[in-house]
């Protein structure tokens, strides 16, 4: 089943029991997952609300990534573009029992703007780097012994990270919050959310590798 | 998301958890230029690998090969199961030769008697007189019965216009074209019954005849909800469902007090699978086991269910 139950409301008093079955409860259970399976599967069925949703959601994300690998704000509105069209035309491509659709996507914009780059004849460092990072099997394998210890490494780096790098990061990485809601989340403005997780940044790429936190 | 989420590459996560910090405002003019770019793509409403459309024929004539295949698979044993109500497996096939009667007596006199409105109590004499009988005879005679069915229906597919012919059956009357969706409903939802009662694995329909089956469940949510006493009094929903045979619905639930159409969002958006929201419209499926996201006005969805569940295509 690919929706889940989390709580259930109140029953429909009696007096609206069916006619047909008035003996029938009429209890109603209301999930609230709103996660990213139901995102993705609202898309597949055509709801438009759901991109509104992930534009939302990802939209800074993909677009900072993208004008950070372009170098260009114009070529990084048609990277961002081609994005969210690619995921409202074939939404079935991203499998949530893989990762999260922050990840998804942002793997998208890096190949969208790798390929922007190629393009225009820019070949570059940064697009080498790209391809070595991506088509390293210890990177992909999916061993689960590897991906289970690579975990324990994340979490063991996170946990000796300054309390409000910390806080910021655990709230990004585990509990899948955009920047904005991080913010929220800790009371602080926008831009000190960013700058925390960018000073994580530096940290963790110190502590794990360096190669496979870089984004540009 | 949880930890579990990250099994896959537990560092990727991370280097786009962090990329959060790098995040940028997109131009405003992206957004509306996005969507423009995807609904030319792929239009508001239509799911992903849209089935290709069906006449409602096609998919009775689908409903009932797969109860017939299902039939032909059973043991002499299997036929004797407690299957529905106080009916076991052959007689539940009578209960079935009894509609097809009945429907084709619709056809032949779209004005005339139509016997018991009742479509328990018209086919009761049918189940009943199964007992004692070889199953086998059961299944002849309800494939001898859906077989002359589907001759008469063959003129239909060559004339579509008959379509829209108003038929009664057992007190409903609709167009042919509907009412074909509803046995429809009706043939897979006793193949789920039969199947429950023998422990075989249920089976969706085919995504083409489960769209047209989520279509007229969809259109008739506010019939439902009259019957229940909730009417929708004009509130909007947006009805997603998911899954092969879904898409996306935005509707008025029923008339507004004034008369008047309200426009703007849904007061209640639920999100569904679309399998299980036609067994709740076939009154096979409590609300309360039913997997589902509701955003907006509670009280509405509950309605929305019940009216769903009293329409009762079975």
């Amino acid at each position: 089943m690919l929706l889940t139950r989390e709580r259930a409301v109140p029953p429909v008093p009696r007096s609206a029991a069916c006619p047909r079955h008035p003996d029938r409860r009429k209890d109603i259970v209301r999930a609230v997952d709103s996660g990213d399976a139901v995102l993705v599967a609202r898309l597949a069925a055509g709801d438009e609300e759901a991109l509104a949703e992930v534009w939302q959601r990802h939209s800074a994300l993909v677009f900072g990534l993208a004008r950070h690998l372009t170098g260009d704000p114009s070529t990084a509105e048609d990277v961002t573009q081609e994005v969210f069209v690619t995921l409202w035309q074939q939404p079935e491509r991203f499998d949530a029992d893989r990762g999260s659709l922050r990840a998804y996507l942002g793997v998208h914009a890096q190949r969208r703007a790798i390929d922007a780059l190629r393009r225009d004849g820019r070949r570059t460092e940064r697009e080498y780097r790209h391809h070595r990072l991506h088509s390293d099997p210890a990177t992909t394998s999916g061993d689960p012994a590897e991906c289970s210890e690579l975990a324990d490494m994340v979490r063991d780096a996170i946990n000796k990270l300054p309390v409000e790098q910390r806080q910021a990061v655990e709230l990004a990485y585990f509990s899948g919050l955009t920047h904005r809601e991080v913010a929220v989340a800790l009371g602080n403005p926008e831009g000190t959310a960013k700058s925390r997780l960018r000073l994580a940044q530096t940290k963790l790429g110190t502590w794990l590798d360096p190669n496979l936190l870089e984004l540009v | 998301m949880t930890e579990a989420h990250h099994r896959e590459n537990p560092l990727e996560e991370l280097r786009f958890a962090l990329a959060e910090g790098d995040a940028e405002a997109a131009p405003n003019i992206l957004g509306p230029s996005v969507f423009e770019a995807a609904l030319a793509a792929r239009s508001a409403g239509r799911p992903v690998d849209e089935p290709p459309a069906i006449s409602p024929v096609e998919a009775f004539r689908r409903a009932v090969a797969s109860l017939d295949g299902l039939l032909a698979s059973l043991s002499p044993g299997q036929w004797h199961r407690p299957a529905l109500r106080r009916l076991d497996v052959q007689q539940v096939v009578g209960h079935l030769t009894g509609v097809e009667y009945d429907f084709q007596a619709g056809l032949r006199t779209p004005d005339g008697p139509h016997g018991n409105p009742d479509h328990v109590a018209s086919t009761d004499p049918l189940a009943a007189a199964q007992l004692g009988r070889s199953p086998m005879l059961t299944h002849d005679e309800w494939r001898v019965a859906t077989t002359e069915t589907l001759q008469v229906l063959g003129a239909v597919e060559t004339s579509p216009a008959r379509l829209g012919d108003v038929v009664t059956l057992h007190g409903l009357r609709m167009p042919l074209g509907p009412l074909l969706v509803v046995r429809t409903f009706e043939l897979w939802t006793h193949e789920e019954d039969i199947r429950r009662a023998i422990s075989r694995p249920l089976q969706a329909p085919d995504a083409a005849s489960l769209r047209l089956m989520t279509d007229l469940a969809v259109a008739m949510l506010p019939a439902g909800m009259r019957r229940a006493g909730r009417p929708g009094d004009g509130r909007r929903a947006r009805i997603v469902l998911t899954g092969p045979g879904g898409g996306t619905w935005q509707t008025q639930l029923g008339d507004s007090p004034d008369g008047s159409r309200a426009d703007g969002p849904a007061d209640v958006r639920i999100v569904v699978d679309a399998t299980d929201f036609c067994r709740l419209v076939a009154n096979r499926m409590d609300p309360a086991t039913i997997a589902t996201v509701v955003t907006g006005d509670d009280a509405l969805a509950r309605d929305c269910f019940t009216g769903a569940t009293c329409l009762a295509l079975d």
